[in-house]
């Protein structure tokens, strides 16, 4: 029998919606539980992929902040195939509206001027993240997949998934291809 | 729609992929190739505007031209050599779709238009998917802000998703002829902008929505149908637009029973031209639907079944001295036909009118259509302000003046057709100076002889001439009209959606006298002034008004568009009325209702009286 | 001396957080934080953009609940627009909201908490996970889906698609229910039951067994908000909203379109994520919880008879009281489960389900306003201000999740006080530290509970900030051949 490919996630500056995506392929999940070893996933762990690296990373989401720079590179180097899950990942989506505003009036606006904020401040712990201007996964490393979508179909992810299984790289057309 | 082939047609043998066809010079290759069935995809292009090429996706491979060419542009010539499909084709046609989207930011989620492959309404979404792109090779610059302009009431602008096709702006000009819109700046700063760079709904734009139905992406878009669907979620109806006379075609998209959105029927007379009114305004929120006959007892109206709503009407009808009844000139000719026979002979009278509308005489001359006004190289427009109220006819007029056409204006007072005249002449108000205050509505003007001959003199020297003229003048100017030269073709300034067809049936706009009042109001609404009080009032009414407020009885009436019938339109066309939603339950149509009164008054109306009163008309056997 | 504990879960509300643990002088637990770690800043960059899009631009704040927003986001817009959605409308958002409130549920009480309750806090933590629980009751598992499956299907029958659909517009809904549908939904409901009633079993053996751990885990006094009905029934979609104190006692009942009179957020620095109170008794003493353990304490019943009779037994736990204990978030949880599925049978017999009057049309009639609903995690909250052209000015949201911010460092600093007496750290020590968030379901709760293990890193710091000790455990492999070796 094949080795099952091993896949690890992560997730950056997204709403978790491809994620929920992928669980939507509801029963299907057996099926590729039989071909595909889910490592540091949200369905089963979140924390880094092993040192020793998978076959296949997904990360869903925009990168707009310093840790996402991070978990972006540290999954591109101990991963053989990257593939970007989402608009957010592929095109840059909805986190890149911040873009037109600059940082600190974002900042400003949701930690001082919101009317239900009382003697707000701006959160400037040093544990905290630095901003960085939201960019599609692709603008920061080399991504090998994408896969668009927001967020793509539950098909689409499931056709993305096994190809991947089967060693073959994943075409996406029709029904499949869908930027909505 | 082919060029005009100002040459005798001459054939061009041209070669397309292989296939030997037959073109008309003049053609571009692209019209060449739809017309053989062979498809090229466009962004820019749009079968009734003129092609522009700016998009840059139509490039095909023409033999012995050094770089690839536009179809949409490229003219045909005899012994063109064309291949539409090739790898290298793909690629440029992948790096302009490409380079389209890095431009400006597509946020296709929240987007009304973004859909799948099947179903999206956004071209530059559906030639993307197409040609398999699953990325951008360019991020866009997200940190420009692209406004949105909501400052026109019924659609938005987002610059965003806008690609500069220019559809629009060559929609405003030359299907709305009002030159609203224009491409302002350049480079990465052009913007399509209204007259001198000022917000939509503060410019000179008319709200015709011709821009909104050309533009291929989301940056256009319409408020109240803004994602309530796309594409084949919607069923499409063509009907008759019944905002006013000109009766223009529409295409109307409907979804779970309910008016999603108004589209100009390319194909019809109006050539996918509608108005503000036509378009937005009929969608607008309305008053509450009347939706069981009402009876007033003790002072208040309550709902009470039809049976015991017409027996009490019925039962007034037999009491009252005189009736009188005004309708709706919004009413179709069955239900018009229907009326007049119920009151002529079941009720013996002739006090029938029409609560508004006003026709001037239909015999002064050959007619004339909407395609003729468009076509003319002089128009009249006298005693009328067709940009006001029959509004497809004053837009179809500027077109014509944009093809080198005269325009001659005879009016008093200021219309907005006026800075464009090469003529203007003056009425006189001729009315009685003792008029009462209805007569004064109908004042009557006149042009004096001097100023006759003048516009005589210039029609005389048109190859096309077109007089839109309206009602109120005198007896001399409609003489004098009667004797232009015989290639004047006439169109009525009819005011009031059916009032033509009224008119055929002797019915007018005149006061009526009678202690009992019947009022057909239709899907119409009041205008401030109340009615005179009567002594018993039934008001037949799609929506609740001070007329409905103040009735003693109220009969709940069809909408435009649940109506079966026909319409009479100021050409004299009869165009057919199909319902397209369904009327809430307990519905009656109006001649139905009119039927069954006149059992309970004694003297009973047929189904077949009112046939063969209408000659070839039939009722409408309405699907409600 | 005194020391700071970092504990970096790799744990995302809409991002990353990790919890940090200060010890006083004598090693005993001062205080604990739980810091959210992501910023979007949705309040800010939907300015400019037209209050009709919001229902569609809002839902991506979250991929879990985005019906959530889409519903509340188009709440809003009713009051903007100053009309109610006509009667069939609003049954139809609910019963959308109602198949989200199903999936989130179901989702998070199997696949993400339920692998501590069936396999056990202190099992493999490599198998600690869906796939392991697979393993261990294939045919739950399988349940689980079906019941997740079950809710994210009636949201892809009215807005044609599970997540992110497009369904709820200012003044309405987009589209009818067909009869195919309903009677489809209808034909699921009984099997869900079962399966829900599965749940609850499992629940109530867990309790039994470790009864003190569900008396006295994370345990203390907060305030509750919820929606209530006018029978002070729990609703999920529309009505008022009722703050009551630990007590039990009413504090206020309020129309959730004055919120503001009611509701404050305070800002820490260390954190993203803002904490709203209730303002009278000020910060922090006007804390108060939301989500089904706020609900359930902030009404008096439930509107179902199922729901109702698990509901009487669930208060017997705290005799009447507010029940505090945070693991009985998890019961709550399944009692709610139990009434939207009686909700949605409810609603599909009413013959106003069918119905084509789908909408109300209107002008801009108000520059401002304000919906709210019960998102499965809690009161959520979308306030626009509009310009007379309808673009947005300002946005104000407090999201559900937001308002148990508070309570989550608290119930964090409780159950590292009862197990961190000495200052070493544990593995169940850390073990109980993701049970506590696990029990709040923060949006996006698989960031911070994966079912399994949270990977966790533990330093232990000296007053000069010097690593004094360091404990992290491994991201597990799901069934591969060796364990893999330490890593950063």
């Amino acid at each position: 029998m094949n080795p099952k490919v091993t896949v690890a996630s992560d997730w950056l500056a997204g709403c978790a919606g491809c994620h929920m995506s992928l669980l939507d392929i509801d029963e299907r999940l057996v099926k590729l539980l039989e071909v595909a070893d889910l490592h540091a996933t949200p369905i089963t762990d979140l924390k880094h992929p092993p040192a020793s690296g998978v076959d296949v990373g997904i990360l869903e989401g925009a990168v707009n902040n310093s840790a996402g720079e991070e978990v972006a590179r540290r999954m591109r180097q101990c991963c053989k195939i990257l593939v970007a899950l989402g608009d957010c990942a592929v095109f840059g989506g909805v986190p890149t509206l911040r873009n037109g505003f600059r940082c600190e009036a974002a900042l400003r606006r949701a930690y001082l001027e919101t009317e239900s904020t009382a003697e707000g401040r701006v959160p400037d712990d040093p544990e905290l993240a630095q901003m960085k201007t939201a960019r599609p996964l692709g603008d920061v490393v080399d991504v090998d997949i994408h896969v668009p979508g927001c967020p793509p179909s539950p098909d689409a992810i499931f056709h993305v998934l096994t190809e991947l299984a089967a060693g073959r790289r994943p075409k996406l057309t029709g029904k499949l291809l869908d930027w909505h | 729609m082919a060029r005009e082939v100002t040459s005798p047609a001459a054939v061009a043998n041209i070669t397309i992929n292989g296939r030997r066809l037959q073109a008309v010079t003049g053609q571009s290759v692209l019209e060449a190739a739809t017309a053989a069935g062979i498809r090229i995809p466009t962004l820019c292009h749009h079968p009734r505007l003129p092609a522009h090429g700016s998009c840059r996706l139509c490039l095909v491979e023409i033999e012995k031209q050094r770089a690839l060419q536009p179809a949409c542009t490229f003219p045909v010539s005899e012994g063109l050599v064309i291949r539409t499909e090739t790898t290298q084709l793909t690629e440029a046609r992948r790096f302009a779709l490409q380079m389209i989207l890095s431009e400006r930011s597509h946020y296709c989620m929240f987007c009304t238009a973004s859909g799948s492959f099947e179903n999206t309404d956004c071209e530059l979404q559906r030639l993307s998917y197409e040609h398999g792109l699953n990325c951008w090779d360019y991020t866009p610059h997200y940190e420009q802000r692209w406004p949105v302009d909501g400052t026109r009431q019924h659609f938005v602008m987002d610059h965003g998703r806008c690609i500069l096709c220019r559809r629009c702006v060559r929609a405003c000009s030359s299907i709305a002829a009002n030159h609203t819109l224009a491409v302002h700046q350049r480079g990465t700063r052009t913007m399509i902008g209204a007259d001198d760079d000022v917000p939509f709904g503060r410019s000179s734009c008319i709200s015709c929505g011709s821009c909104l139905q050309v533009c291929p992406t989301g940056a256009l878009s319409e408020r109240h149908s803004a994602f309530t669907g796309h594409g084949t979620d919607f069923k499409r109806h063509k009907a008759v637009c019944q905002g006013c006379a000109v009766g223009c075609g529409i295409e109307v998209l409907v979804r779970d029973n309910q008016l999603a959105r108004i589209e100009g029927d390319w194909d019809a007379a109006n050539g996918g031209l509608l108005c503000a009114a036509g378009r937005f305004e009929v969608l607008q929120p309305k008053p509450p639907r009347i939706r069981t006959p009402l009876l007033r007892e003790r002072g208040k109206l309550a709902p009470v079944s039809w049976e015991r709503a017409l027996d009490c009407v019925a039962e007034k009808f037999r009491r009252a001295e005189r009736v009188a009844c005004l309708a709706s000139p919004r009413l179709t000719n069955e239900s018009l036909t229907a009326l007049t026979l119920f009151f002529n002979e079941t009720m013996r009278t002739n006090e029938v009118a029409l609560l508004y509308g006003e026709a001037p005489p239909l015999n002064i001359g050959a007619p004339a259509s909407l395609a003729d006004v468009a076509d003319s190289d002089c128009i009249v427009v006298i005693g009328g302000n067709p940009m006001e109220h029959q509004r497809v006819a004053g837009y179809l007029t500027r077109r014509s003046l944009d093809h080198g056409g005269k325009l001659i204006l005879v009016h008093n007072g200021s219309t907005p057709l006026d800075r464009f005249a090469d003529l203007h002449l003056e009425l006189e108000d001729i009315s009685h100076p003792g008029a009462s205050p209805f007569e004064r509505l109908h004042a009557t003007y006149h042009l004096r002889a001097q100023s006759l001959n003048q516009l005589k003199r210039m029609v005389e020297t048109a190859l096309k001439p077109v007089v839109l003229y309206g009602s109120g003048l005198s007896t001399t100017v409609y003489a004098a009209m009667r004797t232009l030269p015989v290639q004047a073709r006439f169109l009525p300034l009819i005011a009031g959606t059916n009032t033509r067809g009224a008119v055929q049936l002797g019915l007018s706009a005149r006061p009526v006298s009678g202690e009992m009042l019947y009022l057909m109001a239709a899907d119409d609404l009041p205008n401030p002034a109340p009615l005179p009080n009567r002594q018993f009032t039934v008001v037949h009414a799609a929506y609740q008004s001070t007329w409905t407020d103040s009735a003693d009885v109220v009969f709940p009436g069809l909408m435009w568009a649940e109506k079966n019938g026909h319409v009479t339109n100021l050409e004299g066309k009869t165009l057919e009325v199909r319902p397209l939603i369904l009327a809430p339950p307990e519905m009656r149509p109006a001649w139905k209702v009119l039927l069954q009164l006149s059992e309970r008054v004694g003297r009973s109306l047929t189904y077949d009286d009112i046939c063969a009163f209408a000659g070839n008309r039939q009722p409408e056997r309405s699907a409600v | 001396m005194s020391r700071q504990i970092t504990i970096e879960p790799v744990t995302r509300i809409e991002g990353h957080a990790k919890i940090t643990l200060r010890l006083d002088d004598a090693g005993k637990l001062e205080s604990a934080r739980f810091h959210v770690n992501e910023f979007r800043g949705f309040e800010k960059f939907c300015e400019g953009r037209l209050f009709h899009e919001m229902p569609l631009i809002t839902e991506r704040i979250c991929g879990i609940c985005p019906v959530s927003h889409h519903l509340t986001s188009a709440k809003a817009g009713d009051a903007i627009l100053g009309v109610q959605p006509p009667r069939p409308a609003q049954l139809l958002r609910e019963l959308m909201h109602l198949g989200q409130t199903i999936q989130s549920h179901a989702m998070h009480f199997f696949m993400l908490a339920g692998p501590d309750l069936i396999l056990g806090p202190d099992s493999n933590p490599a198998l600690r996970n869906v796939a392991g629980l697979y393993q261990a009751d294939p045919q739950l598992t399988v349940k689980a889906i079906r019941l997740r499956k079950f809710g994210q299907e009636i949201i892809e029958r009215l807005g044609e698609r599970k997540v992110h659909p497009n369904f709820a517009i200012p003044g309405g809904v987009n589209k009818a229910l067909t009869v195919v549908d309903r009677d489809a939904i209808l034909a699921g409901v009984p099997e869900m039951q079962g399966i829900v009633r599965d749940g609850l079993g499992i629940l109530k053996g867990w309790a039994e067994k470790n009864a003190d751990e569900m008396r006295g885990f994370a345990v203390f006094s907060t305030g509750y908000l919820g929606m209530v009905d006018e029978n002070d029934a729990v609703q999920l979609y529309d009505g008022e909203l009722r703050l009551v104190d630990s007590k039990r006692k009413q504090l206020e009942r309020f129309n959730g379109a004055d919120y503001l009179d009611f509701i404050a957020e305070h800002v820490e620095p260390w954190s993203y994520l803002k904490f709203p109170y209730y303002r009278r008794l000020g910060w922090p003493a006007g804390t108060y919880r939301v989500g089904p353990l706020g609900r359930l304490n902030a009404a008096t019943r439930l509107a179902t008879p199922l729901a109702q009779h698990e509901y009487v037994q669930f208060q017997q736990a705290a005799g009447g009281n507010v029940v505090e204990g945070s693991l009985y978030y998890h019961y709550a949880r399944l009692i709610e489960l139990m009434y939207a599925l009686e909700r949605v049978q409810h609603i599909l017999a009413d013959p106003d389900i069918l119905s084509k009057d789908l909408r109300t049309t209107a002008g801009i009639n108000h520059r401002e306003g304000i919906g709210i609903l019960e998102a499965p995690r809690g009161t959520l909250i979308h306030h626009y201000w509009v310009d007379e052209n309808g673009l947005l000015e300002k946005v104000n949201l407090i999201v559900a999740t937001g308002h148990n911010n508070y309570a989550m460092s608290r119930g964090v600093e409780e159950v590292a006080r009862r197990t961190f007496p000495g200052g070493t750290v544990t593995e169940g020590m850390l073990n109980r530290v993701e049970m506590v968030i696990r029990a709040y379901d923060p949006c996006l709760s698989c960031s911070t509970h994966a079912a399994g293990q949270m990977p966790l890193l533990v330093e232990v710091r000296g007053p000069k900030n010097e690593l004094l000790e360091q404990h992290q455990r491994p991201a597990p492999a799901v069934s591969s051949p060796a364990p893999t070796a330490n890593r950063p």
